[in-house]
């Protein structure tokens, strides 16, 4: 490996300061937090870092020196896309901004989160569409090959990238209070065409659907390359959305389940296993 | 699944037939859809990434089945878990279940996606006919054992419910 992939890291300075900013926005709140005595879970904080890493890698490491290649290009897509905003919608932003805020900065959010198109954006289908519809134009269309020659729009794409990722992830397994909860057959119909729309689309490019004569232009081998790369980086990602999704929901059927027991065999000793209960109610009987 | 999967039941002594044959279901047609990405494709290397005969569409309905094994395999063992905790899981049914989606996947893969789409065969430069015979036969033999763990499955559940005190 040449040095320069160790030394090479960008000094434009947008990423930097944009990715600067947010680090310390996200600081600056749970200190404040913390200072008022009110405590910040750890995790949420370590799920901030690891997405905030994970930009600092796509934009700023030496690979986003090469991101001319495709297969780099599908590497910054699956990063900025998918991973970090999955691990910045459980890390909780806009919950700690609610708890940190003025009363007055606090009300202009909520009437912000309750204005009828941030609702509109938080229903899952939605987020999901644009997502998926965006992904299919910027690669079967010429658009793709229009960020490789303009600087801006390249940048203005990763930014996109993070938009839409995030608009995807946050009505299904954020943890802030965006939005109304939409059923979970609904969710996991979203979930089924949004995933299996990514995985097709790898293929479609594989196949040498690429817009903008890109399929002739860019080398077969980064195209296969760089679509393999898509359809396999994102089923690893889907694994872990998918294994995260679920297990929300078990958290959520074992609370429910908690609840609807202690109703019906009284005061009985936490944490005892439910068939023990079980056996403990039918003895009291 | 939104409410009914949320209300708790509370009759863990109680089998639920349903859940535990959907919660089986899934993981049968994950354990099929896994089976067919490592074993055929990165093992053997008889399945392709794309095969130039594939229509778009038809790499659209790969990529969607691809999507469900997925969600299906996740959900289907967050399910199971689900049904331990309740204590209310049937072994038999579940494994019926299982067994009816393994088959029904792979024959569906077998007969539309080889056959009647043919969108891509089960390996290239041989002679199909026996490869299409045993995949086929598995897959009808694995739907027979789950036709079969569920009419057994029924007919305990009925002999216990006439032997049980009331």
């Amino acid at each position: 490996m040449p040095i320069g992939w160790l030394i090479d890291w960008q000094t434009a300075p947008a990423p930097w300061v944009t990715l600067l900013a947010g680090l310390a926005l996200y600081v600056v709140g749970v200190t404040r937090l913390r200072r008022r005595g009110r405590s910040w879970s750890r995790r949420r904080s370590a799920t901030f870092l690891a997405g905030w890493g994970v930009l600092l890698i796509a934009l700023c490491s030496p690979l986003a020196a090469h991101d001319e290649s495709f297969p780099v290009h599908m590497v910054q897509h699956l990063l900025i896309g998918m991973l970090a905003p999955l691990l910045f919608a459980l890390s909780a932003p806009i919950t700690l901004a609610l708890r940190v805020l003025r009363p007055v900065d606090r009300r202009s959010l909520v009437r912000i989160l309750h204005s009828r198109a941030a609702r509109a954006l938080a229903f899952p289908p939605i987020g999901a569409l644009i997502y998926t519809a965006s992904l299919w134009t910027l690669y079967l269309t010429p658009l793709f090959a229009q960020t490789l020659d303009h600087p801006l729009l390249h940048e203005a794409l990763h930014v996109h990238f993070l938009l839409v990722g995030c608009l995807f992830m946050w009505p299904l397994v954020g943890l802030d209070p965006v939005g109304s909860r939409s059923s979970m057959r609904v969710r996991i119909g979203v979930l089924l065409l949004a995933l299996g729309s990514h995985a097709a689309l790898a293929k479609l490019i594989y196949a040498g659907w690429m817009g903008g004569g890109l399929a002739h232009t860019l080398p077969t081998e980064d195209i296969h390359a760089g679509a393999q790369l898509m359809y396999y980086g994102g089923d690893a990602i889907d694994a872990a959305l998918l294994v995260i999704f679920f297990a929300q929901w078990y958290a959520r059927a074992g609370r429910a389940l908690a609840h609807a027991e202690r109703r019906s065999t009284g005061p009985s000793i936490p944490g005892m296993h439910p068939p023990a209960r079980r056996a403990q109610a039918r003895a009291a009987r | 699944m939104s409410s009914a999967a949320l209300a708790p039941s509370l009759h863990g002594d109680e089998v639920d037939r349903r859940r535990s044959v959907i919660s089986g279901l899934l993981c049968g047609i994950g354990v099929a859809g896994f089976v067919d990405e490592t074993v055929f494709h990165q093992l053997l290397h008889w399945h392709h990434f794309y095969d130039k005969s594939t229509p778009a569409w038809g790499l659209i309905s790969d990529g969607i089945f691809h999507a469900a094994a997925w969600l299906c395999i996740v959900g289907g063992l967050f399910l199971f878990a689900d049904l331990r905790r309740r204590a209310s899981f049937g072994a038999l049914w579940l494994w019926g279940g299982f067994f009816l989606g393994l088959g029904g996947f792979q024959l569906y893969d077998g007969t539309l996606q080889h056959k009647v789409f043919r969108f891509h065969q089960i390996r290239y430069h041989v002679n199909i006919l026996p490869y299409d015979l045993v995949w086929n036969a598995l897959a009808a033999l694995a739907l027979l054992v789950g036709i079969a763990l569920l009419l057994r499955a029924r007919r305990l559940a009925a002999a216990t419910a006439r032997t049980a005190p009331t």
